[in-house]
């Protein structure tokens, strides 16, 4: 058996818990009475899935939820790491705001939630908030951990070609801190999934936040469901994204 | 010429070395040989600029000042050509006029077709080799080499030995190398600095006089008087050892 083959077998044996699962699952809610009120059914789900689909209301959703998302995931990774990165620069400035950043890093976003209403709304720029400020700390922090963890050695090198500041921060600090800010990136991806989610969950006419919020109001839990396999589907998605934007990103800073 | 006066570094209030003069001519090559961890890495990172002295005075003839140090401190994420080029893109030079430079450095030094390699992939000898051209990448008029052969096979070591003898015949460079080989030291220098222990100081000099021979590291090593120079070393290193 080839190397492929082998890979593409143990991606079917994979899935045969969660074919068991499903199984199971629409099994025994057929036989419980009342039990699909309380757990959905997957069936009901594959068929929210399909329909929505087939007439766009769910493309819809996604589509908006999926914008939201991304626009705020660029806003406060992209932010977050070129002010983390940025701090290297001075220690002091870092030591000055650290207590804040870590303070309103630590808050939870949901409590910001009637400040951006009133700030930004209850359109798309509200959701895009809600999403930057759920990515912009954790952005910030693991850039700036990656710029002040870098090797002494490194900018003892680069003191022996008499390189400036901003030469040691463009080909030694910026690269090596790479790893850490990438993976700053794949971590964002939930919290920024997770801020627009919050930010419909406050207030929204669409996406699916509003999906599940509707949904949960009426007890419709394959609905409800079918709004999280949406999300899910969304996480791997993004997080595959990254994955590939890793390399080019990584070619791309060691060439500052 | 290279000129330390009375210069004094301390960590933590613990002397490295204090009072230390020295002078190496233009165009001279000395070598610091003396016991580990006596402070010879420090006094080259004095020198190169890296870090100030407590005290002194340190003159380097003009720039630029090539510092090689203990460790190749090669960057992962660019491949060996690039880290060689790393000193001349700082420098302001456009990398691509040098392209023909350090693939022939590449070419004389034994790493043919290992260019775009990462360092991940290179052996440590490889890796001390790419460091060393880094450093003459630069066409430095001062040479500050710290260990630069632990890692070379002899094959490889007496390939690169030779270059740097020929870059160093060509542009009248100064070399102020650290080793604890006193072959290659005996073989690759004009007089040998044997050093002490904490706080360093100079112990002993000794001149080499190896006559034509000295331009190539293989044959100095078979003149006569090379044993007896390797015997003179060994037996200051060894006096200090006792003490």
């Amino acid at each position: 058996m080839t190397a492929r083959a082998k890979a593409l077998a143990f991606r079917v044996i994979q899935l045969v818990p969660f074919i068991l699962f499903l199984v199971l699952w629409e099994a025994f809610v057929r036989v419980s009475e009342g039990a699909s009120f309380f757990f959905g059914r997957p069936s009901r789900i594959l068929f929210y899935l399909t329909t929505g689909i087939a007439d766009g209301s769910l493309l819809k959703d996604f589509a908006v939820t999926l914008l939201e998302t991304i626009l705020g995931f660029g806003l406060g990774s992209v932010l977050g790491a070129a002010l983390g990165l940025g701090l290297w620069y001075s220690r002091i400035a870092f030591a000055l705001f650290r207590p804040y950043i870590i303070a309103l890093g630590s808050a939870p976003v949901f409590a910001f939630a009637p400040l951006i209403v009133v700030w930004f709304g209850t359109g798309l720029v509200s959701k895009v908030a809600t999403a930057a400020i759920s990515t912009i700390f954790v952005a910030l922090l693991q850039a700036y951990t990656g710029a002040s963890e870098v090797s002494s050695d490194y900018l003892l090198l680069m003191r022996s070609f008499q390189a400036t500041k901003g030469q040691t921060f463009r080909k030694v600090i910026v690269p090596a801190a790479a790893v850490w800010v990438i993976s700053a990136f794949k971590l964002n991806v939930g919290f920024a999934i997770l801020g627009a989610f919050l930010g419909e969950f406050i207030s929204s006419s669409a996406g699916l936040g509003h999906l599940i919020l509707v949904a949960g109001g009426l007890f419709d839990i394959s609905r409800v469901l079918t709004g999280i396999t949406l999300l899910v589907i969304m996480a791997l998605g993004l997080n595959g994204l990254v994955s590939l934007l890793e390399d080019p990103l990584r070619r791309l800073v060691a060439r500052l | 010429m290279l000129h330390l006066k009375e210069i004094a570094k301390s960590y933590n209030g613990d002397p490295v070395f204090f009072d230390f003069s020295l002078e190496v001519k233009q165009g001279e090559v000395a070598a610091l040989v003396g016991p580990t961890g006596c402070g010879k890495s420090t006094l080259l990172r004095v020198v190169a600029g890296v870090e100030p002295p407590d005290h002194g005075i340190v003159e380097t003839p003009r720039p630029p000042v090539g510092f090689m140090l203990q460790d190749p401190l090669l960057l992962p994420w660019r491949s060996l050509q690039e880290n060689a080029l790393l000193g001349s893109e700082v420098r302001g030079v456009n990398v691509r006029f040098r392209q023909g430079v350090v693939q022939r450095y590449f070419h004389l030094f034994g790493l043919d077709l290992q260019e775009a390699q990462y360092p991940a992939a290179a052996s440590g000898g490889m890796r001390q080799r790419v460091a060393l051209i880094r450093t003459l990448m630069i066409d430095p008029q001062t040479l500050l080499l710290d260990e630069p052969f632990t890692s070379l096979d002899f094959h490889a070591k007496i390939k690169v030995q030779r270059e740097l003898l020929a870059y160093q015949e060509k542009t009248a460079a100064t070399i102020l190398m650290v080793t604890h080989d006193i072959e290659d030291a005996i073989a690759l220098s004009d007089y040998i600095l044997i050093v002490s222990d904490r706080p360093m100081r100079i112990k002993s000099i000794i001149k080499i006089d190896l006559g034509l021979w000295k331009k190539d590291p293989v044959e100095a090593r078979k003149v006569p008087g090379f044993r007896d120079y390797f015997a003179d070393v060994a037996g200051k290193l060894r006096y200090d050892g006792a003490r």
